[in-house]
């Protein structure tokens, strides 16, 4: 498959940022995503020319690394993956494909499409924890909680703290 | 060659770590404040020992690259955390637990680590279920046990498909409460790059802060490393892209004992190579292999008939299938530990009876979802079969997964002893990142269970008996020429990396020597191999230093120079792992050595002779490392060998 990317390009978090138009060709529709990515980097470095910077480490959709917001939508296409886990498969053959980093004024550019999203570690630290120490805590059976309210818990706690609720947000607020 | 020290507790095996902690020093509260200790990694070991030292009372400073702790690779795990809470009534205990990881670790770990690591186990899900952690529970509200491989009880406590991320989440909550507290300083985006010694004790780091790219000195009274595996040296593993083996080798160029390279756990099921463009593999939970049954076809030309997708796999009739577990492990089936499974399928795809791209079997769940209906697979598997269906594209619902080994975790890692500090004073390491508790194989869901063992019930205790001694040792200002040295080497090191100016990528030459590690330092290792690789591999660092490009500058975000840096490490590990696996004439484990093998084809191991930790001494640039040993002394179980088939 060949693609257009119109892909945001900033040098750091002061300076001013732009589109540059990149064309990658013959690219597996099993490929993913970040894999079309890896394969453009590959081309610019043997330019001699700055490779793009996105977070990305897991490549698995559980690290909440991976972001960008693909095509006007975050993580692109496809329903409830992330980036990483998007394939292009989901793209037709010749499409452009416009990739910014989360906007977000919360999450100030780093470089390129890599944001700062420490915001959300302030969120934990402010109060996002339990308040037990290590130790001294009663069997794990002492107190049993209904299944119904373990899997709500859970349903909860599966948030991955990529931040694209906060990207997709008009106001910017996290879920 | 000298005798390891592990300074084991004396007294019976079920009293050591009792008596350990009835006569070890301790700190009291005004003088914990008064020292400093350094984290680096804060992953499920890293971020349980931060918040837990924190709370103690202590300054803690913690490090990760990634840009928030959360995300450390810890968080992929995704079936379960053994603990010896036997719950299900079906007969578990702690001397089980311990027997289990012995005889799983094929009696290369050592024992009284081993047994406190069971001991402990039961205390680790008290303590997250008092964070919240929603582990599955039963309908009646109590907690849900699975089984997992290399063990007959259910002693697996599971968040769905996701036990990693619900118990990071608790030990990284627990620390950012600690944060908040001002006990626990925190460095995001920060490698570390180098230990400093200062008269023989660790005595802080020197980090590079990767959005900026300054050099930074940091000074604590000890170092705990907990940095996890170096599995990546293979570049394809199922380990996370940013995952390093970095710290642990800096500390073993510093004098460090590096034990056991050659164990490597590589994982039964994982989604095989589609690409050449692939970076990463993606593993399928052990779990999985609870319901689903591994199999390939019984004829050859049924294995080329799927190969060529001229038939599907429910073309074939049952009596064609071959559910090779199960036929030669009738005791364990298809829940045998992770070696013996890996194995297994790469001798079914050897013999001509892989399927897919020839490098993969089945995994069926339809047996199954016959049984037990849709439902509840979907209920006790879903993401992961969601996960398996946007990668592969093939609902495995209806048509089984095709799975394949793949790296996964390293056992062998920085040598410690019973406290977990290695043979430099000060310089601890917990989690996946130290040799000790797995042996050669470690089981299904017991690494959540060490690296937590390690972080908030072992290393809190033991990094006490070391610090007793430093409170009179005021902070050390980061000032000192040991650490002008150390940031000036770093220094030398990136610019080095960037000078270079040749024509291939960190990535390009990864993937190469990746490859070739795979190729002979993988599941099947035999002398011949191993002696042309670790000529092949001193040529291939002789490649990156002479034609490594590396765009950008040292002073900005580059994650090329991450990389370069990481890669060059990597080599020098792997030639340390091809090395160690030469050295060990027999098969343990994960560690199969293609001479020494039974009639059956089962890892033969040879315990007069090598029932000993390897402990290599880095030795300088261009000299061969030291090979030290640790005898490991079994007094409590009978060494056999493993049987998993009655």
């Amino acid at each position: 498959m060949d693609f257009t990317l119109k892909i945001w390009r900033q040098e750091n978090a002061k300076a001013r940022g732009r589109f540059e138009t990149y064309e990658v060709t013959g690219i597996s529709a099993d490929c993913s995503f970040l894999e079309m990515l890896d394969i453009l980097n590959q081309q610019l470095i043997d330019k001699i020319e700055k490779p793009i910077c996105f977070d990305h480490d897991c490549r698995e959709g559980i690290c909440g690394a991976c972001s960008l917001y693909i095509n006007g939508h975050p993580h692109g296409p496809d329903t409830e993956i992330t980036t990483c886990q998007l394939h292009m498969r989901k793209f037709k053959d010749g499409d452009t494909i416009v990739v910014e980093p989360w906007r977000a004024k919360p999450f100030p550019v780093i470089k390129d499409l890599v944001v700062d999203r420490s915001a959300f570690d302030q969120i934990i630290e402010a109060g996002g924890f339990v308040s037990v120490n290590t130790g001294g805590v009663p069997d794990a059976n002492a107190i049993p909680v209904p299944r119904a309210d373990a899997e709500t818990a859970m349903d909860a706690a599966a948030c991955i703290g990529c931040g694209a609720c906060v990207a997709a947000c008009k106001n910017a607020s996290a879920m | 060659m000298t005798q390891l020290n592990a300074r084991i507790p004396e007294g019976p095996l079920a009293e050591k770590w009792t008596n350990y902690k009835a006569s070890q020093k301790l700190v009291n509260p005004a003088n914990k404040r008064k020292l400093d200790i350094i984290v680096v990694g804060t992953g499920l070991a890293g971020a349980s020992a931060a918040a837990s030292l924190g709370e103690l009372g202590f300054n803690v400073k913690a490090f990760c690259y990634q840009d928030s702790p959360r995300r450390a690779h810890s968080i992929a795990a995704q079936g379960g955390i053994n603990a010896a809470k036997n719950y299900p009534n079906d007969g578990d205990s702690v001397y089980r637990l311990y027997y289990d990881t012995i005889k799983g670790g094929d009696y290369r770990a050592r024992e009284a680590n081993v047994y406190r690591l069971a001991e402990v186990s039961g205390s680790i899900i008290d303590q997250c279920v008092a964070q919240g952690v929603p582990f599955a529970r039963e309908y009646g509200g109590l907690l849900d046990n699975r089984s997992f491989g290399g063990a007959q009880v259910s002693r697996t406590f599971y968040a769905r498909g996701q036990t990693g991320q619900q118990l990071l989440l608790g030990a990284y909550s627990a620390m950012m409460r600690q944060v908040k507290l001002g006990r626990v300083k925190l460095f995001p985006r920060t490698e570390m790059l180098d230990v400093v010694l200062i008269d023989g004790k660790a005595r802080g780091i020197v980090t590079r802060n990767l959005v900026t790219g300054k050099i930074e000195r940091h000074f604590g009274h000890a170092v705990v490393i907990a940095t996890g595996g170096y599995g990546r040296a293979f570049f394809l593993s199922t380990n996370a892209m940013g995952s390093n083996g970095s710290a642990a080798w800096q500390v073993y160029k510093k004098g460090a004992y590096f034990a056991n390279p050659a164990y490597v756990q590589i994982h039964p099921t994982c989604i095989p190579v589609h690409g050449d463009y692939q970076s990463k593999l993606t593993l399928m939970s052990e779990s999985l292999r609870n319901d689903g049954r591994i199999w390939g076809p019984k004829k050859k030309e049924d294995a080329e008939s799927l190969r060529s997708e001229r038939i599907k796999p429910k073309d074939i009739a049952e009596t064609d299938r071959d559910y090779y577990l199960e036929r030669r492990y009738p005791a364990f089936g298809n829940l045998v530990p992770r070696d013996v499974a890996s194995r297994a399928a790469k001798e079914r795809c050897d013999a001509g009876y892989g399927v897919g791209s020839g490098l993969a079997v089945y995994l069926d769940f339809e047996e199954a979802i016959g049984r037990l209906g849709k439902h509840v697979i979907e209920e006790r598997y879903g993401n992961l079969f969601q996960m398996y269906e946007k990668i592969v594209d093939e609902n495995p619902y209806e048509t089984p997964m095709m799975i394949y080994p793949a790296i996964h975790y390293c056992m062998g890692g920085i040598w410690v002893d019973y406290e977990l500090m290695t043979n430099i004073p000060g310089l601890f390491s917990i989690g996946e990142c130290n040799f000790s508790d797995h042996g050669a194989n470690r089981l299904g869901a017991s690494a959540l269970m060490q690296g937590l063992a390690d972080g908030y019930f072992v290393l809190p205790y033991t990094i006490q008996n070391y610090l007793a001694g430093e409170i009179l040792t005021p902070r050390i200002p980061v000032t000192q020429p040991e650490f002008e040295e150390s940031e000036n080497s770093v220094r030398e090191r990136l610019n080095k990396l960037m000078q270079i100016r040749g024509k291939q990528s960190a990535d390009q030459l990864h993937r190469k020597f990746g490859l070739h590690l795979w190729e002979t330092v993988g599941m099947a290792r035999n002398r011949k191999d191993l002696e042309l690789a670790l000529n092949d591999f001193g040529a291939l660092r002789e490649e990156f230093w002479t034609d490594l490009r590396v765009t950008g500058s040292v002073d900005e975000f580059n994650p090329e120079l991450e990389k370069a840096s990481r890669v060059a490490d990597f080599i020098e590990i792997g030639e340390l792992m091809a090395r160690d696996a030469l050295q060990r004439e027999e098969s343990c484990g994960g560690h199969f050595r293609e001479e020494y093998q039974t009639d059956e084809g089962e890892a033969k191991r040879n315990d007069d002779e090598f029932m000993f930790v390897g402990a290599w001494e880095y030795a300088g640039q261009g000299k061969d490392p030291i090979l030290h040993k640790e005898a490991l002394i079994y007094e409590n179980i009978k060494v056999q060998s493993r049987n998993y088939k009655i």
